[in-house]
């Protein structure tokens, strides 16, 4: 069973990696963390990203505390995210990036920010942003591979 | 271009923990809600804070009836409820010359209150609101924990943050001001 829903997945990226190729759409992975009045929150995505830059994808972010000794995460985010192009030219793109999602799986949140993302070469980019989240400013800072 | 990117991101990375935040509220003579009450949503199960109240706490209203009226300090709606259907927030007035804090709470549309405790004038206070699956538990300080049963509700969905609030039917008669420190 789990060795069919593996091979469902595999064979998913590889037809999704297969369509975006020809359609001059990307796979956008990237690693986060988010600065905010909560304390430090790490994360991750994976979205698709269009010619025009818009993007959409799975996000997951949590914060890290220790506890008796254990290392837990905390405040657990799921969301989906949506980024939209502001301006763009040549290796520097400002996004309006949102995430709709659930915080420990019961509370509705949404996050905007404005994310500033460059382009190191052609895989690698790095994104520095701000948004809001629990009613105040947070720091974003992001490592992103293009697939 | 590179580098500073980089020392950026590892500074982010690196920065200090500072997961308290201080804002004082004004209720000005004559309003109801406070001067700061932007839309948040709660995040966790658990809403924590400090509250300090000042001399502008103590007020008049000369009737004993508005005199109970219970200002509301803060809380929250529960899961896609409206606060005046489901809800719980921590109350307060001043009567008798003393500072009393209350449990108020809105359970499918039925208002509940119960006592908890005093507060001085000037003192720091720690308040903890836990929503639980079938109840609230309001706890002020180290004192016991006051339960109030939760109505019927979804729990995956929005819970909206309720602000400082005077009244009551009368609105502040004085500027007041509290200071809360939220703990995330």
């Amino acid at each position: 069973m789990k060795s069919k829903f593996v091979s469902y997945i595999l064979a998913t990226a590889v037809i999704v990696l297969c369509y975006q190729r020809s359609n001059g759409q990307h796979l956008i992975a990237s690693s986060e963390i988010e600065k905010n009045v909560a304390g430090l929150h790490y994360g991750a995505s994976l979205s698709i990203e269009t010619k025009k830059k818009f993007s959409a994808g799975g996000f997951y972010q949590c914060g890290i505390t220790q506890l008796e000794g254990n290392v837990r995460p905390t405040r657990t985010f799921y969301a989906l995210q949506l980024q939209f192009p502001l301006l763009t030219c040549d290796k520097i793109g400002i996004m309006l990036n949102t995430k709709t999602g659930f915080v420990n799986d019961h509370y509705l949140v949404f996050v905007p920010a404005v994310i500033t993302n460059i382009q190191l070469s052609p895989g690698l980019g790095v994104s520095i942003g701000s948004g809001i989240r629990m009613q105040n400013a947070s720091l974003i800072g992001r490592l992103y591979l293009t697939l | 271009m590179r580098n500073l990117v980089l020392l950026l991101l590892a500074t982010l990375a690196l920065s200090c923990e500072d997961a308290t935040f201080e804002r004082t509220y004004l209720i000005k003579q004559g309003e109801h809600y406070a001067t700061h009450k932007g839309v948040e949503a709660l995040q966790s199960n658990t809403l924590d804070f400090y509250a300090t109240f000042d001399r502008t706490a103590m007020y008049d209203l000369g009737d004993n009836a508005l005199q109970s009226n219970k200002n509301k300090l803060m809380g929250f709606s529960d899961c896609n409820s409206l606060h005046h259907d489901n809800s719980a927030r921590f109350a307060w007035q001043w009567y008798g010359g003393k500072l009393e804090i209350f449990a108020y709470c809105y359970v499918n549309g039925a208002r509940i209150e119960q006592y908890i405790g005093t507060v001085a004038i000037g003192e720091k206070n720690k308040y903890t609101l836990r929503c639980m699956p079938d109840h609230y538990e309001f706890k002020l300080n180290n004192q016991e924990i006051v339960k109030v049963e939760r109505g019927t509700t979804c729990d995956k969905g929005l819970y909206y943050m309720l602000w400082p609030y005077f009244g009551g039917a009368i609105p502040a008669p004085h500027d007041i001001t509290i200071a809360i420190e939220r703990i995330y």
